[in-house]
């Protein structure tokens, strides 16, 4: 087997320590992500006493071989998107550490926590104010998308 | 009967046909090939002199041979009793090179000797002015706690000594046993201050441990305290032992040499980093551009408190 270079390595790990101690309400597919590391798919439950109790949801996680210098790809995909003020019916997510504000020092497992936190803080389940614009002429990357973190509340 | 017929007698018999039996079977198929290849080289390959030459080193000589007969390794006894590896390689009749030795300064690499004595007298001869250097060395091993190099020797000149958990002092050694390029490695104020007050009254009388400890007020037994360095020892990090660095969680890099270090100054930050990560992180957030002073600065990805990174000893 080829050495793993050291963005495959760091994934291993996260992998390994996700399976074997997952964050409540949080799984990961081991079996898929350890047949292609560079793409996680995650299933979240809503946290019980928040506005998606009992809800489920799946994220998929991309890597690029520049991970993790380079941010993660993360979005909602499957029948139910959360309706929330910074998740669109598309899936992306407006969150600042996906893009602007990632650090290598955060991890799957980290990112997770605050897609958790954001969606169980919300007050109110409604779409962003500009979903259907935003929906009909993003990129399919989210990551191209030139974000306006305008709301620190939710 | 060549080898690959062999190999396919035993996949095919049914005497192999359990896992045990096959590796059994396949061990003795290749002991058997490899005593065919290495009866017949003894013979051909070496001069005879050359081989009453090895018959006849002195004895603080150990003689042993590598992958073939022509890669010799010798181990040499030094006055000191220090031993020291030397591997030789014979090029032909009187053509014997040194392909490596076990200390960074070895002026003599690129000649060519005609006899293993000569190699062994040059050698010997090379060694006697360095005995400082192995002194210093030893002693720094024996009463430190030496975080990097991990398995030191007197091949790697310097040692990034443990001060505390947050700080390592890092010194060279020259040949002639001075330190040079004395400093911290994520220093907090109090160490800064307190080597550069204690740099200036370095005492050359004295060896280089105990300058350390007097420049720190540092006992015997501080030095040699490893803290929560090997806080790690627990099973969990069965992949990797000792610190991990918080950008690649790994403890060793695969390309480059060096240990994590605790490079961010923030007390309250206890992240440790390769220089090469973090230095490649801090690029990647300027755009790419590497800094015109080989030091770059920015934030730490932990904390966000500024941090800085120099390109020393870094592979892009």
């Amino acid at each position: 087997m080829a050495a793993m270079s050291p963005s495959e390595r760091r994934l291993q790990k996260e992998l390994m320590s996700l399976m074997k101690e997952p964050p409540p309400g949080v799984t990961v597919d081991g079996d898929q992500a350890s047949q292609n590391l560079t793409l996680w798919t995650i299933h979240m439950e809503g946290v019980p006493g928040t506005l998606y109790e009992g809800e489920k949801f799946v994220l998929q996680f991309k890597f690029t071989n520049k991970y993790p210098f380079d941010s993660p790809e993360v979005t909602f995909i499957g029948n139910n998107i959360p309706v929330h003020p910074h998740v669109y019916s598309n899936g992306h997510i407006c969150l600042s550490i996906l893009t602007d504000d990632w650090s290598p020092a955060l991890s799957v497992q980290s990112v997770c926590l605050s897609i958790v936190s954001m969606l169980s803080s919300c007050k109110e389940k409604k779409r962003p104010p500009d979903n259907s614009f935003y929906v009909k002429t993003c990129n399919k990357n989210p990551k191209k998308t030139k974000w306006w973190y305008h709301d620190d509340s939710v | 009967m060549n080898i690959m017929d062999n190999l396919f007698n035993v996949l095919k018999s049914d005497d192999f046909n359990t896992l045990p039996h096959l590796m059994k079977g396949l061990n003795t198929l290749f002991e058997a090939v490899e005593a065919n290849q290495s009866g017949p080289l003894k013979a051909d390959l070496l001069d005879p002199q050359f081989l009453s030459e090895l018959e006849s080193v002195p004895e603080n000589v150990d003689i042993s041979f590598g992958k073939s007969l022509t890669d010799i390794k010798c181990l040499i006894r030094d006055e000191n009793l220090r031993v020291h590896e030397v591997y030789l390689k014979y090029d032909g009749i009187k053509r014997i090179r040194i392909i490596s030795v076990n200390i960074p300064f070895a002026p003599f690499l690129e000649y060519i000797y005609s006899t293993v004595e000569e190699v062994i007298v040059a050698y010997l001869k090379h060694v006697i002015t360095l005995q400082s250097y192995f002194y210093e060395l030893e002693n720094i091993d024996n009463n430190c706690v030496v975080v990097e190099p991990i398995k030191p020797t007197f091949k790697d000149d310097y040692r990034n000594i443990r001060i505390d958990d947050k700080t390592w002092l890092h010194v060279e050694i020259t040949p002639d046993g001075y330190p040079t390029n004395i400093h911290l490695i994520g220093q907090s104020e109090t160490w800064q201050d307190k080597l550069q007050a204690g740099v200036l009254n370095w005492d050359h009388d004295k060896n280089i441990v105990e300058n350390v400890m007097s420049i720190f007020d540092f006992d015997k037994s501080m030095l040699l305290s490893k803290g929560n360095t090997n806080k790690l020892d627990h099973e969990d990090t069965q992949m990797d032992d000792g610190i991990l660095c918080g950008i690649c969680f790994c403890s060793e890099l695969p390309n480059s040499p060096g240990v994590p270090q605790p490079l961010c100054q923030n007390s309250n930050c206890n992240v440790y980093f390769h220089q090469n990560c973090l230095f490649q992180w801090l690029v990647a957030c300027e755009g790419g551009r590497p800094p015109a002073f080989g030091v770059i600065n920015g934030s730490c990805p932990t904390c966000l408190q500024p941090i800085s990174c120099s390109k020393k000893d870094c592979v892009i």
